[in-house]
């Protein structure tokens, strides 16, 4: 009866819909597997692998002492001569050239520090720089490392989050508690936490922080500028000044995935100096429509701009 | 338990309790020192262990207790509240079986990633471990979106193939 009052399209229809309830129960079984499967793998965020084998090696000792066949008093005594043999011996044998002097450099103004293999260092106030000696160096807070090639010996800096193996370059790295950022200005730069590793390149920026690492490139960013005290910003996309923004005052900078597909139209030119970060920001909400927020003292999540 | 037991459930959960940790205290040497104790605690148990419960949940446990127990102190030292926020566990919640088994799967998971095409594993991995938009991977690849999503839905379908046989349902 329908066929008499529906279209050859209405018809078409019809049939669909009824086969799709035919096969509904398989449809939602297989509709379901999907949404269960994104959830799962939404869980792998900031996932790492560990070294099983080394942290067993580390644990069985402590089983075995438990183990009742165990001698205790012949493996103390064993284990007393074993010490007391290596301490002897190192004494005896230990070459003069281990001696490395560790020196720890903190200024309450921004200061460069020529290390012993002539590697730069242009250290923030009250950022601190522990050189370890044979190009191994540990850093809290900000620095600008120009860094002398060696190719035969690898230059290292140890941070929060892991650490930094180079050859000979230029980057500028954020660390602290809460967060790292790496923004390589020249050559290449491996950052490594352990887990995982990532080849930098200039105008790579790497951000690490209890969520996870991300990964970002803007090459034109003035991650230096904290050293002039000045940002200048001619013709710049608002991206790129954003960037630089957060760079120079020390914060993470986020998009909400809206703000992610705005295209880049917009070009400033300012200049800031004495400038809080409140203020340049309302600035730019007022010239380019900048929608933003600041979460945790430490992250500027941009909302949205148009220009 | 025999020490070949106890070392196939160290094999097993290592990984997968390490990051269950870390996902808690967001300090994965601090996760590594944990779940070392809790395996060592577990081991000297010996014949207290209630048989009837199950050991892996047990183990899971003990974990999220040390964690909480670890987020305490650092409240009180550090006053780092923001931990706590998004812990969503709390002292008395037993860590049930489909919560373990949930991890082992996010474990299998990241293993068989490698078995992956690479261009397939490294759009699979900058999404889902980096946290990158599409957008994001889009310009780093330098390929278009579209692409960027056949490859994850190559991934995913890849993986739910490798995993078909050894998980009822993923």
């Amino acid at each position: 009866m329908s066929k008499i009052f529906l279209s050859t399209d209405e018809i078409k229809e019809m049939k669909s819909l009824e086969s799709w309830r035919d096969q509904m129960s398989a449809n939602l079984a297989n509709m379901q597997d999907a949404i269960d499967q994104e959830r799962t793998t939404d869980q792998l965020k900031g996932y790492r692998s560990v070294d099983t084998a080394a942290a067993w090696e580390k644990i069985s000792p402590a089983i075995i002492k438990e183990s009742p066949k165990v001698n205790y008093v012949s493996i103390l005594a064993q284990s007393a001569a074993v010490m007391a043999f290596v301490i002897a011996a190192w004494f005896v044998l230990r070459p003069a050239a281990t001696l490395v002097e560790t020196q720890q450099y903190t200024y309450d103004e921004s200061k460069q520090v020529i290390l012993k293999d002539d590697t730069k260092v242009q250290l923030q106030s009250r950022s601190i720089l522990t050189d370890l000696g044979n190009r191994k160096t540990k850093l809290s807070g900000r620095a600008f490392f120009q860094v002398t090639k060696d190719s035969e010996h690898p230059f290292e800096v140890a941070l929060h989050h892991g650490k930094i193996i180079v050859l000979g370059t230029a980057f500028d790295i954020i660390t602290n508690e809460i967060f790292t950022q790496i923004y390589v200005t020249e050559g290449k730069v491996k950052f490594s936490n352990g887990a995982d590793s990532y080849i930098l390149t200039v105008g790579d920026i790497l951000t690490i922080d209890k969520d996870g690492i991300y990964e970002a490139h803007q090459p034109k960013i003035q991650a230096t500028a904290w050293q002039t005290q000045k940002l200048l910003f001619q013709n710049e996309s608002i991206v790129n000044v954003l960037y630089s923004v957060a760079s120079y005052y020390q914060m993470k900078l986020k998009f909400e995935s809206s703000a992610e597909r705005i295209e880049d139209k917009c070009k400033i030119n300012s200049t800031y100096t004495k400038e809080t970060l409140r203020q340049i920001l309302d600035e730019l909400a007022v010239i380019a429509g900048l929608k933003y927020r600041i979460e945790d003292n430490n992250t500027i999540i941009i909302q949205s701009f148009k220009c | 338990m025999t020490d070949t037991h106890f070392k196939a459930l160290f094999d097993l959960h290592y990984q997968p309790l390490c990051n269950f940790a870390n996902r808690i205290i967001h300090d994965m040497d601090k996760s590594e020192d944990i779940v070392q104790d809790c395996f060592a605690k577990l081991w000297h148990m010996g014949n207290a262990v209630d048989e009837t419960k199950s050991i892996k949940s047990l183990i899971y446990t003990m974990t999220k207790n040390r964690c909480l127990e670890l987020l305490r102190k650092d409240q009180i030292n550090r006053k780092a509240i923001t931990h706590l926020q998004i812990v969503t566990f709390t002292e008395e919640e037993i860590i049930d079986e489909q919560e373990v088994n949930k991890w082992l799967l996010i474990d299998q998971i990241y293993v068989s990633m490698r078995h992956l095409p690479p261009k397939c594993e490294e759009v699979f991995r900058l999404s889902k471990i980096n946290g990158l938009t599409y957008a994001q991977i889009s310009e780093k690849l330098d390929i278009s979106i579209k692409t960027v999503e056949a490859h994850m839905s190559k991934a995913l379908k890849l993986l739910r193939e490798m995993l078909a046989k050894q998980i009822e349902k993923f």
